[in-house]
């Protein structure tokens, strides 16, 4: 937000890091994957 | 199939969980709806007087001084346990203790008031506007935990920087108390307003930052209790999900259904962690973080646990929707996140 526009452009490298973390939430597996299988490891599976 | 590994706690913990969750098991779990719908001060103190046998009157003060001594951890996992049956009462010890506090921490001529039998629970005004002068104190307290019916009044001065309390008896000249008419949640924990003109202090304590200290152990306190009530969500949604059948299936075998109740695992497991982090830290960001991320989750557990039960959530019947009510109230006391969170930067050297 307080980027606002700036935030699109490369020359800020905040849209860089937006690209990196999003990778983060899918390797090595999706967050919902991930979730549903620690559900599945407790004794609530 | 691999299975989560159980939380890690030394013996002398598990032992005080295990009895911290027969009392909330035993005593307060079957007057649960009595206790957030009439909470009348006789019985919330008939609740909370067996807290007492696990040293939950006096917990943070130190053995030589007459308490239970317990650590901050030791704390948080009996309050843990405790709200995962009645916040509301959890949150009337919290109060309790931190009004015990400074007492426990500073310098003073006579007892410790407070950590005798029918002492309790004690009233912690704060925040609020209060002065010191000429040996008395005035002000307001919008908003205090136990203000009603308390044997005492716990008050940190505003124009003392922190570095000393004061206790009142509740029965002094120039001290008045209002109930809240019609509190959304923790009603056990008898919220009220308090005004003081003019009234003496029982006891003048000094040293330390004790404003510090009581802020650090109700973030604390609170980031414990809200561990609790996303435990409690998670068993009633779990139970509820696993009878309620809807398109010739249990709802639990639907994936969305899933994802809610492992999102409230997850809280559970992230949410001892940060309380077990911030108790082995006497510095205040790390009670705050962990109140800040677990106030959330319990907010988010508890609406959750509520539309899994769809309409029934919103039924006294079934407890949800009082898991919902007790759960904000966490998340604005004894600040709002949103003031916590631009503390915290502030803090920091960013800020």
């Amino acid at each position: 937000m307080k980027w606002r526009g700036h935030g699109y452009m490369r020359d800020y490298g905040m849209e860089r890091l937006m690209r990196d973390a999003k990778y983060c939430q899918m390797y090595p597996s999706t967050s919902q994957e991930a979730l549903l299988r620690l559900l599945d490891m407790s004794e609530m599976g | 199939m691999a299975r989560l590994p159980e939380f890690r706690e030394e013996q002398e913990y598990r032992i005080l969980r295990e009895s911290a969750a027969s009392y909330a098991a035993n005593e307060l779990a079957p007057q649960a709806e009595e206790l957030d719908l009439e909470p009348a001060a006789w019985r919330v103190k008939k609740a909370i007087s067996k807290a007492g046998e696990l040293g939950m009157l006096s917990a943070l003060v130190p053995e030589e001084k007459g308490g239970g001594g317990l650590d901050d951890y030791a704390f948080c996992v009996a309050l843990e346990e405790i709200a995962v049956e009645e916040a509301g009462i959890a949150v009337a010890l919290l109060a309790h203790n931190a009004a015990l506090l400074p007492s426990a921490l500073g310098e003073f001529e006579g007892l410790i008031t407070g950590v005798g039998a029918e002492s309790y629970p004690a009233c912690l005004a704060f925040p609020g506007e209060i002065s010191l002068r000429d040996g008395k104190v005035s002000g307001k307290v919008p908003f205090a935990f136990n203000a009603v019916d308390c044997p005492f009044i716990t008050l940190i001065p505003t124009d003392e920087a922190g570095t000393r309390a004061a206790t009142v008896s509740a029965d002094a000249t120039g001290v008045s108390a209002e109930p809240e008419a019609y509190p959304l949640g923790l009603r056990a924990a008898c919220p009220g307003s308090l005004r003081l003109e003019g009234a003496e202090p029982s006891n003048l304590i000094s040293g330390g930052n004790m404003l510090e200290a009581v802020e650090r152990a109700l973030y604390l306190g609170l980031a414990a209790v809200s561990v609790g009530i996303i435990r409690n969500s998670l068993r009633k949604a779990y139970a509820y999900a696993r009878e309620r059948y809807q398109a010739g299936k249990m709802i639990i075998e639907h994936q969305q259904m899933r994802l809610f109740l492992a999102e409230m695992l997850a809280g559970v497991e992230e949410g001892r962690s940060l309380v077990r982090e911030a108790s082995s830290s006497p510095e205040l960001a790390p009670s705050m973080i962990a109140w800040l991320r677990n106030t959330a989750r319990a907010c988010q557990a508890a609406t959750d646990g509520v539309q899994i039960h769809g309409g029934y959530g919103y039924m006294r019947d079934y407890g949800m929707e009082r898991l919902m009510r007790d759960a904000k109230y966490c998340q604005m006391y004894p600040s709002t996140s949103q003031e916590a969170l631009l503390r915290l930067l502030d803090m920091s050297e960013t800020g």
